[in-house]
């Protein structure tokens, strides 16, 4: 105690003995979730550490249980598991706080992003002027309505809606909503903020950018249910051009494009995700039983170094 | 694997690298070893290492305990390189799984070190980017606190807690889960 004589002095408000904040950071990544939460009681300055949205990105994240949607069309609004190990949940996995207000019906569980869980309103005639998406954080039970951007039911060959939000950079979040009208023809984009409560005016379109007139050309196509994922600034989502499939990565107002190849040619894409901020895929594996493909397994990939692309496989689960 | 070494030796032997630590130790490198820091791979693609590397941050016990690591992996990486062009040579695929376990044996011994040495490797570690050593390094104290309570880390680390009553309670309130 001698040597640390006042913890407000410059040398001990470093976390442990001289250790820079990066390199506890480092440390802190690689021990369980259970402990880095514990290891907040340690004092001011490891409490701030690990509350710092900056680094808790970079560490592992508390899992009291999933949200999932069976993809099933309308009726699916999302249901919610809990982890039996953990307390009960302190949500209500039925979103009544949601499905009791005046106009809204049969919500549908589109994705979610850092914390926030985004909801697709069942449009019908009778209800136009209820809201199309509501976003909202299921452990406060706060939400927000965003109308649809004007066309209601656009007959497009593909169209998905994204959630980007980001706590560390802003308290805004955005929808993208990125539609394909027909094959061999642009993807287009338009982005919601909640800062300005408007959908951008006019869809940006891929021309020329990361390949993309060339795929567009080849009969690219959007998918429009499997999981998308926002990292490193970019949203990300699957696209397929026959026989291949491929990972976008785009920005938020679809200026900039990159092509990421699927790293798991004997895998079927189930989606993207993020986790400890780096981009992870999930692929179905299938297996030839005579003329079938059966389900065999699933196969998590994470990717390491973001600019070089550089995969590695992190879990390979037989069912 | 002999042949093969010795050829990224005579390779190396031309371009040496002289690393001055903070008390003004000198060390001859080849480039090989030394690019495992990205700092130093920077610096030379800058070509800015004539005359020696100045590490002002990294004493001469330290930086010859990172120059190790940094011997070892080098020719592991070299290894893995030659075996890959011939996976399919069972010969080449054994003498491979007998180095590697040899260099996992290489690294626990590696960490066999007081706190404070394993602190100053993982400072120079993290100073010189070399992202194998940094991992090594914060994974063996990711081993040493894991599971452990706040009071044992405040012990371990000499860490004043400075939360009041107040806070300390808010905290485990609301992960009370974490402390069950």
């Amino acid at each position: 105690m001698e040597e640390y004589p006042d913890a407000k002095s410059g040398a001990a408000a470093t976390a442990a003995s001289g250790l820079p904040d990066d390199a506890v950071v480092e440390i802190l990544a690689r021990v369980p979730a259970r402990s880095i939460h514990r290891f907040k009681c340690v004092s001011k300055h490891w409490r701030d550490l690990i509350a710092d949205p900056l680094h808790r990105k970079q560490l592992p994240q508390t899992l009291e249980g999933f949200f999932f949607s069976d993809g099933a069309g309308a009726g699916s609004r999302g249901s919610f598991i809990s982890l039996p190990v953990r307390s009960a949940p302190r949500i209500d996995p039925s979103f009544s706080f949601l499905t009791k207000l005046p106009g809204i019906k049969h919500i549908r569980l589109l994705g979610s992003c850092n914390g926030l869980l985004l909801f697709k309103n069942g449009w019908n005639p009778a209800t136009a002027a209820a809201p199309a998406y509501i976003v909202c954080n299921p452990a406060t039970e706060e939400w927000v309505a965003v109308p649809s951007f004007g066309c209601p039911c656009p007959d497009h060959l593909q169209a998905r809606t994204d959630l980007v939000f980001d706590p560390a950079v802003s308290p805004h979040f955005h929808l993208v909503h990125i539609y394909q009208e027909d094959f061999m023809v642009e993807i287009q984009v338009r982005a919601y903020s909640s800062e300005t409560r408007a959908w951008s005016d006019r869809a940006s379109q891929w021309r020329d950018e990361g390949g993309w007139k060339h795929w567009v050309n080849g009969g690219g196509i959007l998918t429009s249910t499997l999981g998308g994922a926002y990292v490193n600034g970019m949203l990300h989502f699957i696209v397929f051009v026959p026989e291949k499939y491929w990972i976008a990565a785009m920005d938020i107002e679809g200026k900039t494009c990159r092509m990421i190849a699927w790293p798991d040619k004997r895998s079927f894409p189930l989606g993207v995700g993020q986790s400890q901020g780096r981009l992870h895929c999930v692929g179905k594996l299938n297996e030839r039983e005579r003329d079938c493909l059966k389900w065999a397994g699933l196969s998590i990939w994470v990717l390491k170094g973001y600019d070089a692309q550089e995969w590695v496989l992190k879990h390979r689960i037989a069912i | 694997m002999a042949s093969a070494g010795s050829g990224d030796e005579k390779a190396a032997a031309a371009a040496m690298i002289t690393l001055i630590s903070s008390d003004n130790e000198k060390f001859e490198v080849t480039e090989a070893t030394a690019t495992l820091s990205q700092t130093i791979r920077h610096m030379i693609e800058d070509g800015c290492t004539d005359g020696g590397v100045p590490l002002p941050n990294v004493t001469s016990k330290i930086l010859a305990r990172v120059i190790e690591y940094c011997k070892k992996h080098a020719t592991a990486a070299a290894g893995e390189e030659g075996s890959s062009s011939s996976f399919s040579d069972a010969a080449f695929l054994e003498v491979d799984r007998a180095f590697l376990e040899e260099l996992e044996e290489f690294d626990d011994a590696f960490l066999e070190v007081d706190r404070a040495t394993l602190f100053d490797l993982i400072l120079a570690a993290n100073y010189l980017d070399i992202k194998g050593l940094l991992n090594l390094t914060c994974q063996k104290v990711a081993d040493s606190v894991k599971g452990k309570t706040p009071e044992q880390i405040r012990e371990m680390y000499n860490i004043v807690n400075d939360l009041t009553p107040e806070e300390e309670a808010e905290i485990r309130r609301e992960t009370q889960w974490a402390f069950e």
